[in-house]
C-alpha cells in the first residue's frame, strides 16, 4: 500500500520571500497548486493515504476559498483516505461551516487509528491538558506495521508543541510520520522504526532553501520502506557572495552569476554580498538586481558587506571629504547609519547620483 | 601680481586716459564725478569682462559703462605676474556676442594664450563679484550684504588644499534635500513616506472594518446551523406525514379491492347468462369463425356466379355478328399479310392513276410538235441530204465570193502552206540531225526539205491557174441544188443558212416526237398494270364476298379488314363467354353445397345469398367469442383479486385529506427555511470572501508601513548626510578663519579701535561686537565704528585669501565716514601694507591724502 507523507503546506501563509505582490498572489497560488498537484500524484499512483501532518493552513490567513477548494480537491479523489492531522498554524477550525468529504480524516487530542490491511496509522493531536500523558496512552499492536502522526518540535521531553522521541521509542513504531520542520529529515527512531519530517511542499522563503516534497511509503504486514519525492514546483537558493576587492559592478555580476551558476531559470534566488567595498566600489544593487531578475522567477540581493573605512587615511584629509568623513566616524550613529551617511555625503559631493 | 598701467580707450565717462601704477601706493586724487570708480570698474572689467545683464541699470555694467562719447568701447591693461609682463585689451560690444579678449606679452609683444578670456578666474581663483568684494574697497554702507559668497570659501578652503569637493557643497546639499523632499517634503504633506502612510491608514481602517465581520460571520455560521437544523426536523416531520399518507392510502386500496372483486363477480354473471342465452339459438354449438369466413367467401362466390350468368348484350352482339359473317369468313378469315399486299396494289393503282393524269408534253411542246410534223409532212430529212445541202450552201458561197474577187481559192493555199511546212519541218529535223553527229542521215533530211519545198512550189502554182477558171459555174450550179433540196421544208422563203435551220428543226422535231412516243408506251404498260392489280383485288374482296363498289377498292378492303376483325373477336367473345357460364354454373353448385354442408353441421337455417342471415351468425359468434374472453378475464382477475383481498385489519383509516393539508404546510415551511438558508449560505459566502481578502490587506499594510519606515529613515538618513556636510564645511571653514580672524584682530589693533576681544567673526565672515556682554551685529553700531570693522575685515580677508600671490588692493575713498585721525590711521597701515600689496588709493579729499 502507498501512502504519501506531507506536512507544512501552510496555504495562505504569508511568503517571506519578499516577492512583489503580483508575484506573492502568484506564489500563492501555485502553493496551493502543489496540493492539487499531489493529489493528482496520489490518485495517478496508486496512493492509498495521504497522511497531512499538521500545518495545512495558516488559520490567520486561511481563505474559505482555499479551504473550498482543497475539500472539494479531497472529495474528488475518491479512492484515497487523507488523515489530516492539524498543527500549531492550523489549529483553528479552517473548515467550519464547510461539509467534510467522507474520505477527510482528522484527529482530536487523544489517539485515533486508522487501519488498512495490517498498516494501522495512528495520530493525535496533544494540546496542553494531554501532551505529557499522550505517550502513555498510545496502544500499539505487534502484528501490524505502526505508523504513528505527530506535529511538532522533536524533543527529549514532553510538552505542548514537542515531540517527545524518548517517550516513543520501543513502542512499536515502524515509522514515525512528522511534521512541523520545514526540512526533510529522517533518523532511526529505535531498532523496530525511523522518524521522518518530511518538509514543507514548497519553500516560502529563503530560510526553506533546498530540495522540498514529501515522503512516499510503501507499507504493508511487514513492514514499512519510505523515500523522499522531491516535489516542488519552484526551489529556493540562497548564495553568499563576498565582494572584497571587487571594485567594479562586472566584477561584482561574475562573482554573482558564479554562485549561481546552475540555478535554473524557474527558481527564487537570494544573493547575499559580503565582505568588505571601498568607497570608490561599483556597488550599484539596482542595476545587479534588474540584470539577475530577468533570469530568475525573483531574486533578492541583501546587501551585508561593510564599508572599508581607513581611519588614518581621512586622519589629515585637510577637505571637505575628509572633514566630512571625521565627523560622520565620530559619531555616536549606529554603524550601518555612518556607512549609509558616508556614501550618501561623499557620492553627493563627487556629484553622483544619490542612491538611497 | 602688480599693475603696471592702463589705457582706457572709452569706458563710461572716461576717454582716452592712461594711469601709470607705481609697484607700491598709487595716490589717484581726482574730484568726486572725475571717473574714480569708474577707473576701478574697468580694472575690473578688464580681468573679468561684464557679467550677465541684469534688468536694472546698476546691474546692467555693460550698459551703465557704455562711452558717453562713444568711440570704441575699452582700452588695455598691462600687469605684471610670475615674472612675466603682459598686456590686456578687451573691448566690448553692446552684447556680449560682440566682445573681444587678446593677451599680449610686454616684452615680446606677441599674443599670448596663457590666459583666456577668463583671465580673472584663472589668476586670482575668484569669480568676478569675489574679486570685487576681496580687492575693492569702496565707499562701505554698513547694511551691505555679507562678504562671504561660496567662491571666497571655497577660496578659503583653498589655502589648505584644492580638493575642489567644496565646490560641490551647495550642489551636494542641494541634492541631498532634493532626495530628501521625495520621502518627506520641507513643506506640505506629500512625499514617499506619507503616500504610503496615507496608504498604510486606509488600509488599517479597511482591515479593521471586515475584521470587525468576524463576530457576523460565527453569528452568521450558528444561525445557518441551527435553520439547518430547524430543516431537518421539519423534513423528519414531513416524512411522518408521508408515512402516514402511506398507510392511509394502503387501507384505502383494501377497500377499493373488495368492491372490485364484487363489481366483477356481478360482471361475470352476466356474461354467463348472455353466453348461454346465445348458445340457445345454436344446439350444434358456434361456427367457427374460420367456417364463417369460408362461407362469407362461398356467400361472395356465388353473388359473383350469379351476376356473370346474367345476359350480356355485348355478347348478343357478337354473337349475332359471328353468325352473320360465318358463311363468309368460312374458310377463315383473310391473313394480314394478304391485306397488306391488298392494301399495297391498292396504292400502286393509286400512283398509276396519278400518272396517267400527267400529260407528257407541254401545250407549248404540243404545238411545237405539231407545227414541225406539218413542216416535216413529206418526211424527216436524213442526214446525208442535210449535209448535202450543208455542202451545196458552202459551195455556193465559195464559189461566189472567190468569184467575186479573183482570188486564190482558200484551200488550195492551205495545201501550199502545208508542202511548205513539212519542208521546214525536214530542214529543222536535219539541223538537229547534224548536231547531234549524223552528217549523212542530216543530209538526206536536208535533200528531202529541198524536194518538198519544190514540191510545194509546184503545187501552189498548179492549183491557183486550174480552180480559178470554174468557181463561177460551180457557185450556181450548188445555188440551184440547194434550193431543190430545200424547198420540201421551206417553201420559197428559204432562209440564209437553211442547211443549218433545217439540222436545228429536224432535232427539235425528232426529240419532240420521240418524247410523246417514249409517253405513249409507258401509259399502256401503267395501264397494262393497273389493270392486273384491280383484277387481283376483285377477286381477293370477292373470295370474302366483298366488292369494290362506288367506294373503291380501297374502302372495300378497310371494311374487309374491320369485318374480319370484328368477326375474329366475335367469335372469341362467344366462346369465351360460353366457358364462363359453364364454370359459373359450376361454381354456384358448390357454393350451394357448402351451404347445405354447414347447415346440416350445425343445425341451423341458411340459404346461400342471405347474406343478413350470415351476418347474424358472424355476430352471434363475434359475441360468443367476446363474451368467452371477458368472462374468462374477469375470472383471472377476479383469481387474482381474491388472491391478493387482504383480510379486513380493522385499522382506522386516516383522513388522507388532512394529512395531504398536513404535508403541504410543511412543504410551504420547508420551503421558507430553504430560502432563509439559501440566503444565509450567500451571506456566509460574502464574508467568506471579504475575510478571504484579509491577508493581501495586511501583506500591502505590512508592505505600506515598511515604506513609510523606510522612507522616514531614508528622509532621516539625507537629512544627517546633509547636517554632516554642513558641519564639516562650518569646521573646515573654521578651522581657517582663524587666518582671517588673527589678521582682522591684527589689523583693529593697529588701528587703535575696538578691542579684538570684543570682536566676534563667524564662519559666513559676518561679524559681531560684544557690548556690556551681549553680541550686537554691525548694524547697531555708528558707520565710522562699522567701516572701521568692516575695512579691518577686508584687509584681514585679501589676507587670507592671497597667501602666496598678494594681489592689488583698490580703495575708492572708503574713508569718508571716518574721523581724521581714523583716516591718519588708516593711511598709516596702508603705507605699511604697499611692501606686501599694491594699494591704489582714490579720493578726492585732500584731507584723506
Amino acid at each position: 500500500m502507498k501512502i504519501i507523507h506531507c506536512s507544512d503546506l501552510h496555504l495562505d501563509s504569508r511568503l517571506e520571500a519578499n516577492l512583489p505582490p503580483e508575484k506573492a498572489r502568484e506564489r500563492a497560488a501555485e502553493l496551493c497548486g502543489s496540493f492539487m498537484r499531489l493529489v493528482s500524484f496520489a490518485e495517478d499512483n496508486g496512493v492509498r493515504v495521504v497522511m497531512i501532518v499538521g500545518d495545512l493552513f495558516d488559520t490567520d490567513r486561511a481563505s474559505a476559498a482555499t479551504a473550498g477548494l482543497v475539500l472539494s480537491r479531497i472529495r474528488q479523489a475518491k479512492g484515497i483516505d487523507f488523515l489530516y492531522l492539524r498543527g500549531n498554524h492550523d489549529e483553528g477550525a479552517v473548515f467550519r461551516g464547510f461539509e467534510l468529504p467522507e474520505n477527510l480524516k482528522t484527529f482530536s487530542n487523544t489517539w485515533s487509528t486508522f487501519r488498512y490491511d495490517g498498516v494501522c496509522i495512528a495520530g493525535a493531536e496533544p494540546d496542553a491538558s494531554s501532551a505529557s500523558g499522550i505517550y502513555d496512552a498510545l496502544n500499539l499492536r505487534g502484528n501490524e506495521t505502526n505508523i504513528v502522526m505527530l506535529h511538532g518540535q522533536e524533543s527529549t521531553q514532553s510538552g505542548e508543541g514537542l515531540v517527545c522521541l524518548p517517550a516513543l521509542r520501543g513502542r512499536g513504531i515502524n515509522y514515525l510520520a512528522l511534521g512541523h520542520l520545514h526540512s526533510y529529515k529522517k533518523e532511526r527512531l529505535d531498532m523496530d522504526g525511523e522518524y521522518c519530517y518530511c518538509g514543507c511542499l514548497e519553500g516560502r522563503g529563503f530560510d526553506e532553501c533546498g530540495e522540498k516534497g514529501f515522503v512516499l511509503l510503501d507499507a504493508d504486514r511487514g513492514g514499512v520502506a519510505a523515500r523522499f519525492v522531491p516535489f516542488a514546483y519552484r526551489r529556493l537558493h540562497e548564495f553568499g557572495v563576498d565582494i572584497s576587492g571587487l571594485d567594479t559592478v562586472s566584477e561584482i555580476r561574475e562573482a554573482m552569476e558564479r554562485s549561481a551558476a546552475d540555478v535554473p531559470e524557474r527558481d527564487m534566488v537570494k544573493f547575499t554580498l559580503r565582505g568588505s567595498y571601498t568607497l570608490g566600489a561599483q556597488k550599484d544593487l539596482r542595476y545587479l538586481s534588474s540584470l539577475f531578475a530577468a533570469r530568475y522567477y525573483f531574486i533578492k540581493i541583501k546587501d551585508e558587506s561593510r564599508l572599508a573605512m581607513d581611519r588614518s587615511g581621512y586622519q589629515h584629509d585637510i577637505s571637505l571629504k575628509g572633514e566630512f568623513i571625521r565627523l560622520v566616524m565620530a559619531s555616536e550613529l549606529p554603524e550601518e547609519d555612518k556607512e549609509r551617511i558616508i556614501c550618501l555625503g561623499v557620492g553627493a559631493l563627487s556629484g553622483e547620483g544619490i542612491e538611497i | 601680481m602688480r599693475l603696471l598701467s592702463c589705457r582706457i580707450e572709452n569706458f563710461g565717462g572716461l576717454s582716452g586716459v592712461k594711469v601709470e601704477f607705481r609697484p607700491d601706493f598709487t595716490l589717484i586724487e581726482a574730484p568726486n564725478g572725475s571717473g574714480k570708480t569708474t577707473l576701478a570698474e574697468f580694472i575690473r572689467a578688464m580681468f573679468y569682462g561684464f557679467p550677465r545683464a541684469g534688468k536694472t541699470l546698476e546691474k546692467n555694467r555693460r550698459k551703465k559703462y557704455l562711452p558717453w562719447q562713444g568711440g570704441r568701447y575699452g582700452g588695455s591693461l598691462c600687469f605684471e605676474h610670475g615674472g612675466a609682463s603682459y598686456r590686456i585689451e578687451r573691448f566690448f560690444g553692446e552684447k556680449p556676442a560682440g566682445d573681444s579678449f587678446a593677451l599680449y606679452e610686454l616684452e615680446s609683444g606677441k599674443r599670448s594664450a596663457r590666459y583666456g578670456a577668463d583671465i580673472g578666474v584663472e589668476l586670482f581663483g575668484l569669480d568676478s563679484d569675489s574679486f570685487e568684494r576681496s580687492t575693492y574697497l569702496p565707499q562701505l554702507r554698513p547694511d551691505s550684504d555679507t562678504l562671504t559668497t561660496d567662491a571666497i570659501r571655497s577660496k578659503l578652503s583653498d589655502l589648505v588644499e584644492d580638493t575642489g569637493d567644496v565646490n560641490n557643497f551647495e550642489k551636494a546639499v542641494k541634492a541631498l534635500r532634493e532626495k530628501r523632499s521625495l520621502f518627506v517634503p520641507y513643506r506640505g504633506s506629500g512625499g514617499l513616506a506619507a503616500k504610503a502612510q496615507s496608504r498604510a491608514t486606509l488600509l488599517q481602517e479597511r482591515i479593521s472594518a471586515i475584521s470587525a465581520r468576524r463576530p457576523e460571520l460565527e453569528r452568521r455560521q450558528t444561525e445557518l446551523a441551527e435553520m439547518k437544523s430547524a430543516l431537518a426536523a421539519k423534513e423528519a416531520e414531513r416524512d411522518g406525514v408521508l408515512e402516514s399518507m402511506r398507510l392511509a392510502s394502503e387501507a384505502a386500496g383494501k377497500a377499493s379491492v373488495r368492491a372490485s372483486i364484487q363489481r366483477r363477480e356481478a360482471e361475470l354473471r352476466e356474461n354467463a347468462a348472455a353466453e348461454a342465452r346465445l348458445l340457445e339459438n345454436y344446439p350444434s354449438g358456434l361456427p367457427e369463425a374460420r367456417e364463417l369466413d369460408a362461407l362469407g367467401r362461398c356467400f361472395e362466390t356465388a353473388a359473383a356466379m350469379q351476376a356473370r350468368l346474367e345476359p350480356s348484350p355485348a355478347y348478343a352482339r357478337a354473337k349475332e355478328f359471328a353468325g352473320e359473317n360465318a358463311r363468309r369468313f368460312a374458310s377463315g378469315v383473310p391473313q394480314e399479310a394478304e391485306l397488306r399486299r391488298q392494301s399495297e396494289n391498292c396504292a400502286r393503282i393509286g400512283e398509276i392513276a396519278a400518272l396517267l393524269g400527267r400529260p407528257a408534253l407541254s401545250e407549248d411542246e404540243s404545238a411545237r410538235l405539231d407545227a414541225l410534223q406539218r413542216r416535216f409532212a413529206v418526211g424527216v430529212p436524213d442526214d446525208a441530204l442535210l449535209a448535202r445541202c450543208r455542202e451545196l450552201e458552202r459551195d455556193a458561197q465559195l464559189f461566189g465570193a472567190e468569184g467575186a474577187s479573183g482570188k486564190t481559192a482558200k484551200g488550195s493555199a492551205v495545201k501550199g502552206i502545208a508542202v511548205f511546212a513539212a519542208a521546214a519541218a525536214l530542214a529543222v529535223a536535219a539541223g538537229l540531225i547534224y548536231r547531234s553527229g549524223h552528217a549523212p542521215l542530216a543530209l538526206a533530211f536536208a535533200v528531202l526539205a529541198l524536194c518538198a519545198a519544190a514540191a510545194g512550189f509546184a503545187l501552189r502554182r498548179r492549183e491557183a491557174s486550174g480552180e480559178t477558171a470554174s468557181v463561177g459555174a460551180k457557185a450556181g450550179e450548188a445555188k440551184r441544188e440547194l434550193e431543190a433540196a430545200l424547198a420540201p421544208y421551206f417553201g420559197e422563203n428559204i432562209p440564209e443558212n437553211a442547211a443549218g435551220e433545217l439540222a436545228v428543226l429536224r432535232g427539235q422535231y425528232l426529240q419532240l416526237k420521240e418524247r410523246r412516243d417514249e409517253d405513249a408506251e409507258s401509259r399502256r404498260a401503267l395501264s397494262d398494270e393497273a389493270r392486273e392489280l384491280t383484277e387481283q383485288a376483285e377477286a381477293f374482296l370477292a373470295r370474302y364476298g366483298a366488292k369494290s363498289g362506288g367506294e373503291g377498292l380501297r374502302a372495300a378492303l378497310d371494311a374487309l379488314r374491320r369485318d374480319a376483325d370484328t368477326y375474329a373477336r366475335s367469335v372469341e367473345l362467344a366462346a369465351e363467354r360460353e366457358r364462363e357460364l359453364t364454370a359459373s354454373e359450376d361454381a354456384l353448385r358448390g357454393c350451394e353445397a357448402a351451404v347445405g354442408e354447414f347447415c346440416a353441421k350445425y343445425r341451423i337455417r341458411l340459404e346461400l345469398g342471405d347474406g343478413a342471415r350470415l351476418r347474424e351468425i358472424y355476430g352471434d359468434a363475434a359475441l360468443a367469442a367476446s363474451l368467452r374472453e371477458t368472462i374468462l378475464r374477469q375470472e383471472s382477475e377476479l383469481a387474482e383479486l381474491r388472491e391478493g383481498d387482504p383480510e379486513p385489519d380493522g385499522a382506522q383509516t386516516a383522513d388522507i385529506d388532512a394529512l395531504r393539508g398536513e404535508k403541504a404546510r410543511l412543504d410551504a415551511e420547508i420551503r421558507s427555511v430553504s430560502a432563509a438558508i439559501a440566503a444565509a449560505e450567500q451571506e456566509v459566502g460574502n464574508i467568506r470572501a471579504e475575510l478571504d481578502g484579509l491577508p493581501a490587506l495586511t501583506d500591502e499594510l505590512e508592505l505600506r508601513l515598511s515604506e513609510y519606515r523606510e522612507g522616514r529613515k531614508n528622509a532621516e538618513i539625507l537629512d544627517l548626510t546633509a547636517e554632516y556636510l554642513e558641519r564639516a564645511r562650518e569646521r573646515l571653514a573654521g578651522a581657517y578663519l582663524g587666518t582671517v580672524k588673527s589678521g582682522f584682530a591684527a589689523c583693529l589693533e593697529r588701528l587703535g579701535g575696538e578691542a579684538p576681544e570684543d570682536v566676534s567673526l563667524n564662519s559666513d565672515l559676518e561679524v559681531e561686537i560684544d557690548r556690556n556682554g551681549s553680541r550686537r551685529e554691525l548694524a547697531y553700531f555708528s558707520t565710522g565704528q562699522a567701516d572701521t570693522v568692516t575695512l579691518c575685515l577686508r584687509i584681514a580677508l585679501a589676507g587670507a585669501l592671497y597667501k602666496d600671490a598678494k594681489p592689488f588692493l583698490i580703495l575708492d575713498d572708503p574713508f569718508v565716514n571716518l574721523d581724521d585721525a581714523r583716516v591718519q590711521r588708516f593711511l598709516g597701515l596702508l603705507h605699511e601694507l604697499s611692501g606686501e600689496y599694491q594699494i591704489i588709493y582714490f579720493t578726492c579729499s585732500e584731507s584723506r591724502k
